[in-house]
């Protein structure tokens, strides 16, 4: 005879499982947070044309700041980028493609990438005509992906500029660079149309971005203009 | 004694001997081609392959054609190490390779002396015995019982059954070449006064075996002709590609797509019923006017057939691209060689797009292994998603397999050398390791742009002389303007230097010694800029550059050592149109008309009238505004822009400023590369 098993207690029912609520899609690109109060939408806005009018550091720290959230970032067009600037502001080099020379066939590189990448920072080697405009803006659309334009692009979402900056940390043959504090006015249309302009150090003394104030710069030293001149007697 | 051995042909080629990667692939060809005659090749030993003779000899129609058309179809491959090529039939391998090592020398009387060649060939089985021979060892081909060719081809033929006399007139120290045991046994024998192989096979097997042991047994049925072992052919290799043809031509990528697609699951079938997988596939697509283009794509057993056929309509999208983007482009921007050359999509014969259409396409496995999956690390691995993947590729077909990099950061000492490129779907591994401490690196931020090609630039101090740095590392003059080629010259407002780098002085090719210094000029930008041999290059730019880089092949990447004979100007880029004006004439209204005539700073009297500067491309995206006309911020005391101090000099003169590369011309000017 088999023993009598115990009987077992009776599980709880479980009160049915609160239905989470399905991510939607980022609407934009995560920027580094100093970038933040530039952008509407406090990132790149995911199927639009971002340009800055001049590559450097600027660039580089919007598509940094993507990079570092997970988005694979292709950098077209500027054979003369600063990955290791770029990896100082958070930029992931596993997920960075390079096509330092693209050719004629640059837009064609920037569609394709666009399939692949999330971010593109493309520096045109020509003037882009708006038929090829068009077209890579409608393969933006499709992919959900960013570009980031170097240069002029009638039509950008933000445009981005540096108006002035200014170095700290470096004498009359001592010293060395440590910081950068610029101004970087973003305008556009939409929602960027009203101009917005932040102080940034660009980079920070740590490499990095951040927001600075006007009145933080620092006045430098009063004897950086002095000259030692030979007097007489 | 009782089973006969059987006909066995080897070729040898004794340039072909050596161990090595070309040796082995020219033997590689040679066995191909012996293939040809005979499927089922054994491959001895390095330089030397052996097979079957009956059935091919039946079919060419005897021994000695058979190796004589062997010997022409070596000789046509062009492999260098061919001569010395022989030849040799005999039952047995043993036999066979020793009589193809004779072959040459068999050759070089038969060519000499025709004469007393013919008889012997024409009646080989009437020859006297081989005992009758005098100098046997010498002359083993001529009288013995074997033929030479008749075309003194360095061929042997031992006939059926006289393998046994052949042999017994070889030295045994050719037993030394079978094994170890070999060798030690023919040193003993010679020193037993048993000279031939003859004399060993006269003695009685029983003695040689109590005497000599196993060795000795196995030597005694070689010397014997006997005991050779069977050939170890390998079997021919299986063609596993694939391949279309389109009758008549398909004009259209889409069928050709289609098609690959079937190809691809063909192809993989056949891979998979075999076990096996490949790391890369070769797609060769031939258009109807003879034109081929072939890539090599990565595989690793990872690509389905969808996604090869995808591979295969970037080939043919990469095919036609050229044609389409110089269409698309201004004329004089892409001339057919130039897009031709960027987007060369494939090896040689491709560029063009292909007229008449598709004729031949085929998929061939390159790299076959054995499938044994694919495992990826558990963690710290970055996947390259297949959509990304596809992207890096697609631009890759367009523009070629350099052409998409990944970076990798690795060590060294300049901004340039800690970033390695290396192509997409390559491993990636830094040039220098990052490990090992690199000091001499500038500290600080990293520079955002980084110049592939450092740019050259004239640093002068107030007095308009170009600023250097002595050997012990003293500054001629506090730098006051910048340069920067193609560009107006810009006050420098601040900066810090020289820092002294010498790199690598125990080797020739990569020393250099440098001496580098940020420099911050007028309109707030920031550079760091070395002195190399004397001039100033610009390695990169702390905050941004408009303008468009000029290239100095090897300016940032190693210069050779000061004073080196190698250590010259680099090459400038192709003049694109004639300077206005001879050299003297604009140098000499340089300084009459600043700013107002465009400058071609390569045009120095020191360098002749031939060479010219580029002048600055009209796409460039402007050049920088002054920093006057930017607004100023609230407390833009900050950064005061000197102003110059000294009363005589604000322009800048370039009637003083020295030649480039004059810095041994006197202690004055003394560069930074000069020996201290």
């Amino acid at each position: 005879m088999l023993p009598t098993l115990p009987v077992l207690p009776t599980l709880p029912v479980l009160p049915t499982l609160p239905v989470l609520p399905t991510l939607p899609t980022q609407p934009v690109l995560p920027v580094l947070p100093a970038l933040r109060e530039l952008l509407p939408g406090g990132g790149l806005a995911r199927g639009a044309v971002v340009t800055v009018a001049e590559f450097g550091l600027l660039a580089l720290a919007l598509a940094a700041g993507a990079s570092a959230d997970g988005a694979w970032c292709g950098i077209a067009g500027v054979p003369e980028a600063g990955v290791l600037a770029a990896v100082g502001l958070g930029l992931d080099v596993e997920r960075t493609l390079l096509v330092p020379d693209p050719g004629p066939a640059w837009a064609q590189v920037a569609a394709s990438l666009l399939d692949g990448c999330e971010l593109v920072l493309l520096r045109p080697p020509a003037r882009a005509p708006a038929q090829v405009r068009q077209r890579l803006e409608a393969t933006l659309r499709r992919g959900r992906g960013v570009l980031l334009v170097v240069g002029d692009w009638p039509g950008a979402q933000v445009r981005l500029r540096v108006l002035t900056r200014g170095w700290t940390g470096l004498g009359d043959g001592h010293g060395r660079l440590l910081a950068c504090c610029a101004q970087v006015m973003a305008d556009g249309r939409g929602e960027a149309a009203v101009p917005r302009t932040r102080w940034l150090w660009l980079p920070a003394e740590d490499g990095r971005v951040t927001a600075a104030e006007p009145a933080d710069v620092p006045v430098p030293d009063p004897g950086f203009a002095r000259h030692l001149q030979v007097v007489s007697g | 004694m009782s089973v006969p051995e059987y006909r066995v042909m080897v070729l040898c080629c004794p340039g072909l001997t050596a161990s090595g990667r070309e040796a082995a692939r020219l033997f590689e060809q040679v066995l191909t081609a012996v293939t040809a005659f005979c499927p089922r090749v054994e491959a001895v030993e390095p330089g030397v392959c052996a097979f079957g003779a009956r059935g091919p000899a039946r079919y060419f129609g005897g021994e000695a054609e058979l190796a004589g058309r062997i010997i022409a179809a070596v000789a046509e491959l062009g492999v260098p190490a061919r001569a010395g090529a022989g030849v040799g039939v005999a039952d047995g391998l043993f036999a066979a390779h020793l009589a193809a090592r004779a072959a040459p020398a068999s050759a070089a009387p038969a060519s000499a002396a025709p004469a007393s060649a013919a008889p012997a060939s024409a009646a080989p089985a009437s020859a006297a015995p081989a005992s009758a021979a005098p100098a046997a060892p010498a002359a083993p081909a001529a009288p013995g019982a074997a033929s030479a060719a008749p075309a003194a081809r360095p061929v042997l033929v031992v006939p059926p059954g006289r393998t046994a006399e052949f042999l017994a007139r070889q030295p045994v120290s050719v037993l030394a070449d079978q094994d170890p045991a070999g060798q030690d046994l023919a040193g003993l024998l010679s020193r037993l006064g048993l000279r031939t192989l003859g004399d060993l096979a006269a003695l009685s097997a029983g003695d040689v075996a109590s005497r000599f042991g196993a060795a000795g047994e196995t030597a005694h049925r070689l010397a014997s002709g006997l005991g050779s072992r069977p050939l170890a052919v390998r079997p021919p290799a299986e063609d596993l590609s694939v391949t279309r043809e389109f009758d008549p031509p398909e004009p259209l990528a889409e069928p050709v797509v289609f098609a690959a697609k079937a190809l691809a699951e063909r192809m993989h079938e056949g891979l998979a019923a075999r076990g096996l997988t490949c790391v890369r596939v070769q797609v060769r697509a031939i258009s109807a006017d003879g034109r081929e283009s072939r890539r090599l794509w990565r595989h690793d057993g990872l690509l389905t057939a969808a996604a090869l056929a995808d591979r295969v309509r970037w080939q043919l999208d990469g095919w036609r691209v050229p044609a389409s983007a110089a269409e698309a482009g201004p004329p004089e921007a892409g001339p057919p060689e130039a897009s031709a050359a960027q987007a060369g999509p494939a090896e040689a014969g491709a560029g063009d797009d292909p007229d008449g259409g598709i004729a031949v396409l085929r998929l061939v496995p390159d790299q076959v292994v054995r499938a044994t999956g694919h495992q990826l690390a558990l963690w710290g691995e970055t996947v390259v998603s297949d959509r990304v993947a596809r992207a890096a590729m697609r631009v890759q077909a367009m523009l070629g397999h350099e052409a998409v990099l990944r970076p990798v950061l690795g060590g060294g000492r300049d901004v340039s050398e800690r970033v390695n490129h290396v192509p997409f779907g390559e491993k990636r591994e830094p040039r220098l390791p990052a490990s090992p401490p690199w000091p001499g690196r500038i500290m600080g931020a990293a520079p955002g742009v980084v110049y592939p090609f450092a740019r050259e630039a004239d640093v002068t101090d107030e007095a308009g002389a170009a600023v250097t740095v002595s050997g012990r590392c003293v500054v001629s003059a506090a730098p006051a303007w910048l340069a920067a080629d193609g560009e107006p010259p810009l006050r420098i407002t601040a900066w810090a230097g020289p820092w002294p780098l010498s790199e690598r002085w125990w080797d020739p090719a990569a020393a250099r010694r440098r001496a580098r210094f940020q420099l911050l000029t007028g309109d707030g930008r920031a550079w760091l800029a070395a002195v190399q041999d004397g001039r100033w290059l610009i390695e990169a730019g702390y905050l941004l550059w408009a303008g468009t880089t000029r290239r100095f092949p090897g300016a940032s990447c190693g210069g050779g050592w000061p004073g080196a004979p190698g250590a010259k100007r680099p090459r400038r880029s192709p003049p694109r149109r004639p300077p206005r004006s001879p050299p003297r004439t604009l140098r000499a209204g340089r300084r009459r008309h600043r700013g107002g005539q465009r400058r071609h700073r390569g045009c120095r009297s020191s360098r002749g009238p031939s060479c010219t500067a580029t002048p600055r491309s009209a796409s460039s995206t402007g050049r920088p505004r002054p920093a006057s006309s930017l607004p100023r911020p609230p407390g833009s005391a900050w950064r005061p822009s000197r102003s110059p101090t000294t009363t005589g000099c604000t322009g800048f003169r370039s009637s003083r400023r020295p030649r480039p590369g004059c810095a041994t011309k006197g202690p004055a000017c003394a560069p930074c590369s000069a020996p201290s």
